[in-house]
Formats: C-alpha cells, structure tokens, sequence
C-alpha cells in the first residue's frame, strides 16, 4: 500500500454524538437534533415519492431544491447549491480551496469534525481562541489561510457574531470565509446578506436542525456562482437522492411550520437558561438550540455521568478547555423538567 | 439522409415515455423496501445509523463474512470516487479497460492519476493488453464485471488467473453493479478470498431497484474498508435509504423474480432481434448493446417513440446504442420503433441471416484519448 497517505492510514477519525442502541430508552440532548418531527408536509412529501418511481436516479442538479432554497433566500438559482448534509459542503469547500498541506483554520472550540475534514484532505490545521466576548485572540490583520470556518452560532457554546463583527471578519481574510449557519435559525440574525456584499462569504445551511430533518442528509450554501460551479464540479454526481429532494423542497417551502417549531425551542432554551442559573450554573447566552452549561463546581464530567445513569444523554468534551461544563441540546419543554429535575436531584 | 430532428412524433399509440437508458430495474423495488420507508419516515428527524450497521450486518450475513468486510456508500458511484481519491493520487497510473462506466476514468482524472485505457477482443475486456500496461507507477485498475456498457461478462477461471499476475501492491476494483444478472454471482466475493488487494463494488441501484435512492457497498479487508472509509464523510447514507435497501436485501425472492424475469425477457427480445435481423451483445445483465449503424440517430429516432436509450459515441461505439431490457410489452414497443426506423433508413443495417454478433470496433488511440 505504498500508494497511500500515511496520514489516511493513521488517522483516527471523528467521533460523534455517542448514538445509543436502545433509542427509544433515552433521553437524548447530545446530537442537537430538534425535539419536534419535521412538518406534516415533508412527511406527506416522502410518502408521496416512495413508489415504484425509486427505481429511477434522482434529478443529479436538485433543480427544485435549489429553486425552493434561492427563493426562500432571496437569491437567483446560480448562487444556491444543495448537499447530502451541510457536511459535505463543509468538505467540498476544503477540497475545493485548499491542496494537500495547505492551511485552513477555524476557531477553538467550534465544530470539530472540521479538523477531521482538514485532514482527510490533507491540510494542514490553525485553531484561534476566542473570549465570552467574542473576541478572536491573535487574528492577524489578513489571515492567509486557504479558508476559514466561523461557526455562527458557535457550536458548542452558543456565541453569535454581530452581521458587522462577520463583515470585519471576512476582510481580514485572504481566503474564504466559510459562515457555518447550521443553528442560524434559532438565532435573531444571520449573515445571508454578506454573500451579496463579500467576495469571500460562503454560508452554509443544514436541514438537520431547524427543519428536523437529520435522517435525511440535507444541506445548502449559498455563496458566488464561482464558488457554486466550483462545488458542483467536485461533488458526487448523485449526491441528493429522491426523498431527500422531495422533502428539501417542501420543508422550504414550509415556513410557518419552521418559524412556529423555532419560537418554541428559543422560548424553552431561554427559560431553561434561566433555570438553570437558578441553581448556580454559568450559562453563555445561546443562538442555537442548546446550552452550555456549567455547574457550580465546574466539573462536566460528573453531571454527565450521573444523567448517564439517569438515561439522559448530554454532551460532554474532555478537552480541558470545555470539560467544566456540558452542551445540553433543547428539547421539549417537558423533557427540559425532566433534565432540570434530574440536575436537582444531582446538585 | 434525414436528420434526426426531420423526424416528425409518432406517438400515438405510446401513452407514456419509457426511459431504458439507464440500466434502472423496470419492474421497480420490492414492495417491502417501499412499506419498509413508509414506516420509517417519522424518524427522519434523527441522523442515521453513522456507518449503517444493521444493514452492514445484514449484508454480512448474507455473504456468510464479517462486518468488517463491509462499507456503504452514497451509490456505488461515491465509492468509486472515494477509492479514486486515495489510490489515484498524482503522479501514478490508473489502468481502465474500456469501454466501461465513465466514472472509473473521470474521477481518477480529478484525483490527478494518469489513465491508461485499454480495449476488448471480441467485446470482452483483453486482460493481456491492462497486464502490459502496468509499470511501477501504477496503482490501480478497475474492472466493471459484468461490464457497461458491453453488458459481459469474463468467466471466473479466466479472472482468477489474470488476478494471479497482478503485481500485490496494485489494487484491483471489480464493480460488480449487475452482478445479480450475471452467471456467477458469487464471483467477486470468491476473488476476494483469492487476492488481499481487491475491493469489490456492488449497488442497490440495479437489480435492487433502488437507484432513485443512493446506496452501495464495498466489499474488501478490513484494513482496506477502513482506508475507503477514513475518506468519507459521516453520514454519508440517509436513513431511508438504509431502511430501503435492508428491507430489500431481505427479500430475495422478490429478486428471484427480478432476475426471473429478465431471463425471460431477454429470449422475448432476442427473438425479436433475430427476427429483424438487428445484430447484438449478447448480455449478462439487464441492458442490451444492438448494432444500429448510427447511435444518436437511432436514439433520436426511437425519441419519436418516447423510447429513450443510450447512444454510445461518447464510449466511442458510434454505432451502438444501448437499452435497458424491459417487460414484454416494452420489448414490443421497442421492437415495433426498430423496425420501422430500420425500414426508412438506410444506414441502419440488416445483419445476416442467423444474426451474429456484431464486429468490434477497433479501440485504437483515435477512441480512447485521455
Ligand atoms: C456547526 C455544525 N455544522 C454542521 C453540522 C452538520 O450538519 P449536517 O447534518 O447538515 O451535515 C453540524 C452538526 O452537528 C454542526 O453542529
Ligand atoms: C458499472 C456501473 N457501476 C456503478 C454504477 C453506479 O451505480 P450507483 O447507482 O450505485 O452509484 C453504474 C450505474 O449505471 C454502473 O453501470
């Protein structure tokens, strides 16, 4: 195998959101899957192509999904592409950009599975730090890395860049500026109208949260018809299936089933937040739909433990930086009591 | 001679298009996999399984081996690419016999390999012209067995002995996409027990019925699965399309009577074929290579007749098209548009009597430029 990348060879890989076996059993607020299904019209949209026409490829442009998304967003069609989850688009951004051993960076902690993506392409990785005010610690004036992540909200702490804070961001950047808005709906602003303004913007989407369509693999961009062609080039020729593309352009098209689902997970996330500070736990203010939260004696791993054994799944992160506290994803207001109750019990 | 876009719609008694370029399995899946996803939809709001064990398990157990042999991708087609990536790297040569499925060139192209094609004798892959091609810059040949677009196959005793003189270090792909068609289904598995080097490819998309859902898998060691898998993302199959595809690997007689069929409807065609003297491929899988004198012409023509199929210039058979084999009475449509096409034009040919196999066109540089 002398063909082959030691890197590959060596890698470890990514670890997610521990998935247990027995589902229905667990509480689960580690994954920040969204606690209500997805609209009856997806549903009804999924039924309605799953027939004997599965027989034949999808359409491989998902001219509609992409129709249905620049609507939504206010863009012409040239500028919006749809993925199998905004994780590809992550990687296809890193593929598209940087070579092998170029760098990329993003910021620490943000979404980890970056550094995973970085290196099966082989670039190279630069991590900055930030502070509860969002300031990024030792950016230089124009950052030369082939493409950089900003995950806005941040993910796992909930911190949201001003639109201006971006702007400023992406002008300090040689490269692309790639704005992860995975949790953008649950938060009151968002940085779609940089891409009309920034030669470098990219914003990337997921149907994974807001729309609760995890199990799908649906996610979007929206950025110059450059980039777009660019990304249309390198990805797999069918990477959207049917039922993924049938229920992509109904849950666009469903806003008020989005914007209603939202509004309760913000009004739960944000009495939970108080709640829990209720019972002397620090917790950042949150764009997304989770929290991270620390207990009064900043040790995460044993609240973890002890949820554990009560069949309540939180994420921890044993990095040092993140292990006095946990993301606890929002569920329904009903599972938060339970959550709270059990954090109660535990003290 | 007329051109193709002179020819006026004729369509009357064609109530609706029937599309047999895409290799798709007409009779569609099995009710199963369809009942199975309408139970499962609710659950979309859930990721999916990250490496999809059930059905890796399943597969396992159908193939009487390990998991670990096993993973799935996005359609077979993710896989060639991720395969592509990692052993077609830049500086090194990628041998692909050809005529074959335009992916194995295209994403070993944009992986940075240097393509090297080779040809057929007597439409089948000449496995001595890919064995005198290799030098010490290749690192991977891939092999459609049965092959598209030729729709044969290569008999296991001559593979076996082929694989036997294949340097170690090079990787063999065998994409077996039509393997349920073909004569020896338990091919690719039984090489695999013969060569550590080997990935084999097979899909849901074909005989399965699926292809309107993306899924495939790779078979191989698991030191090589866990090569091909670091270079994917997670995720990278839906959780409907796992449900899918399990609930039809369980339901093999469905595919019994997939592959059941398609014998039966091969004799209904090749009857119909010799009766009109249209030279043919015999094929091992559920398309069809016929001998029309001019592909696209042809092909637009039978657009006339919503009958849609595959010219094959761009494989460098420009007087071949090739078709999906279809139910009786998709044959007969088809049957009716050759005929009367073949009766009006004058570069469609009438083959001898018996009809033969067609002659190969040569492969030589001007049909496989890379
Ligand atoms: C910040 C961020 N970006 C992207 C993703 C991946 O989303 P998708 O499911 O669309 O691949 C996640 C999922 O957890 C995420 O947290
Ligand atoms: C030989 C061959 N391999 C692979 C594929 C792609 O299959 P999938 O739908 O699994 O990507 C095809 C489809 O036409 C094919 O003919």
């Amino acid at each position: 195998m002398s063909y082959l990348r030691q890197s590959i060879i060596d890698m470890a890989g990514y670890v997610p959101g521990f998935q247990p076996p027995d589902e229905k059993d667990w509480l689960k607020l580690n994954t920040n899957e969204n606690p209500f299904p997805p609209s009856p019209r997806v549903l009804a949209a999924i039924q309605a192509a799953t027939n004997g026409d599965l027989r034949k490829y999808p359409d491989a442009t998902c001219r509609a999904g992409r129709e249905a998304a620049a609507a939504l967003y206010g863009y012409s069609d040239d500028w919006v592409i749809l993925a199998n989850g905004s994780d590809e688009l992550l990687n296809n951004l890193i593929r598209a950009s940087a070579g092998e051993g170029d760098e990329i960076g993003f910021l620490n902690p943000s979404y980890s599975y970056y550094a995973t993506l970085a290196e099966i392409q082989g670039a190279k990785v630069r991590t900055f730090n930030f502070t509860d005010e969002r300031e990024i610690v030792d950016f230089p004036d124009l950052y030369q890395g082939k493409l950089f992540f900003l995950t806005n909200p941040n993910a796992p702490l909930g911190l949201t860049w001003t639109v201006d804070e971006v702007a400023n961001l992406s002008d300090r950047c040689a490269g692309l500026l790639v704005v992860d808005e995975a949790y953008a709906d649950f938060s009151d602003g968002n940085c779609l109208d940089l891409v009309r303004l920034k030669q470098n913007v990219v914003v990337t989407r997921t149907l994974s949260k807001s729309y609760s369509l995890a199990g799908m693999r649906l996610g979007l961009a929206i950025t110059r018809p450059e980039v777009i062609a660019a990304l249309d080039k390198i990805r797999d020729h069918y990477n959207l299936d049917r039922l993924a593309q049938a229920a992509a352009v109904a849950a666009l098209e469903d806003q008020g089933y989005l914007l209603n689902c939202v509004a309760q997970v913000c009004a739960t996330r944000d009495w939970f937040r108080e709640e829990l500070a209720k019972r002397g736990y620090h917790v950042l203010p949150s764009g997304g739909n989770y929290v991270f939260a620390s207990p009064p004696d900043r040790n995460g791993r044993r609240v973890y433990d002890s949820l554990y054994s009560r069949k309540i799944l939180v994420r921890y992160f044993s990095d040092p930086a993140l292990s006095h506290g946990l993301r606890i994803s929002i569920g329904t207001r009903e599972q938060m009591e339970v959550t709270l109750q059990a954090l109660s019990e535990i003290g | 001679m007329m051109a193709a876009t002179d020819l006026v719609p004729r369509v009357e008694n064609a109530a609706y298009v029937v599309d047999l370029a895409n290799n798709e399995n007409l009779m569609g899946p099995s009710p199963l996999a369809i009942e199975a996803i309408q139970r499962e939809a609710a659950q979309v709001y859930r990721y999916p399984d990250i490496d999809g064990t059930p059905l890796l398990d399943a597969l396992a157990e159908h193939y009487e081996t390990e998991t670990e042999h096993f993973m799935l991708g996005n359609g077979s087609n993710e896989l060639i690419d991720l395969i592509a990536r990692q052993w077609a790297r830049p500086g090194t040569e990628v041998i692909v016999p050809s005529p074959s499925f335009l992916p194995y060139g295209s994403a070993s192209q944009r992986a940075g390999a240097k393509i090297i094609r080779t040809g057929l004798r007597d439409w089948h892959f000449d496995l001595d012209a890919v064995v005198d091609m290799i030098c010490e810059k290749t690192s991977l040949i891939i092999l459609g067995n049965p092959n598209n677009p030729t729709g044969t196959e290569i008999d296991r005793g001559t593979l076996e002995h082929w694989l036997a003189t294949i340097p170690e270090d090079i990787l063999v792909v065998l994409d077996e996409a039509y393997a349920e068609y073909s004569s020896d289904q338990g091919l690719g598995l039984a090489l695999l027990k013969q060569r550590e080097n080997l990935i084999v490819l097979r899909t849901f998309s074909k005989a399965y019925g699926l292809a309107g859902l993306r899924i495939g898998y790779a078979i191989g060691s698991p030191d090589l699965i866990r090569i091909v898998q670091s270079q994917r993302q997670q995720f990278n199959v839906n959780r409907l399309a796992h449900t899918a595809a399990l609930a039809a690997l369980k339901d093999q007689d469905y595919l019994l009577r997939v592959l059941g069929n398609n014998v039966v409807f091969k004799r209904i065609l090749y009857a119909g074929l010799s009766d009109l003297r249209i030279a043919h491929v015999p094929s091992f899988t559920n398309f069809i290579l016929l001998y029309c004198g001019y592909a696209l012409a042809t092909s637009e023509a039978l657009k006339t007749y919503r009958l849609l199929v595959k010219p094959l210039e761009r494989f460098g058979l420009h007087e071949f098209i090739r078709v999906t084999i279809g139910p009786p009475e998709t044959i007969e449509r088809l049957l009716i548009a050759l005929k009367e096409i073949q009766s009006e034009q004058s570069w469609f040919p009438v083959s001898e009597c018996p009809v033969s196999v067609p002659k190969q066109p040569c492969s030589g540089e001007k049909l496989w430029r890379y």
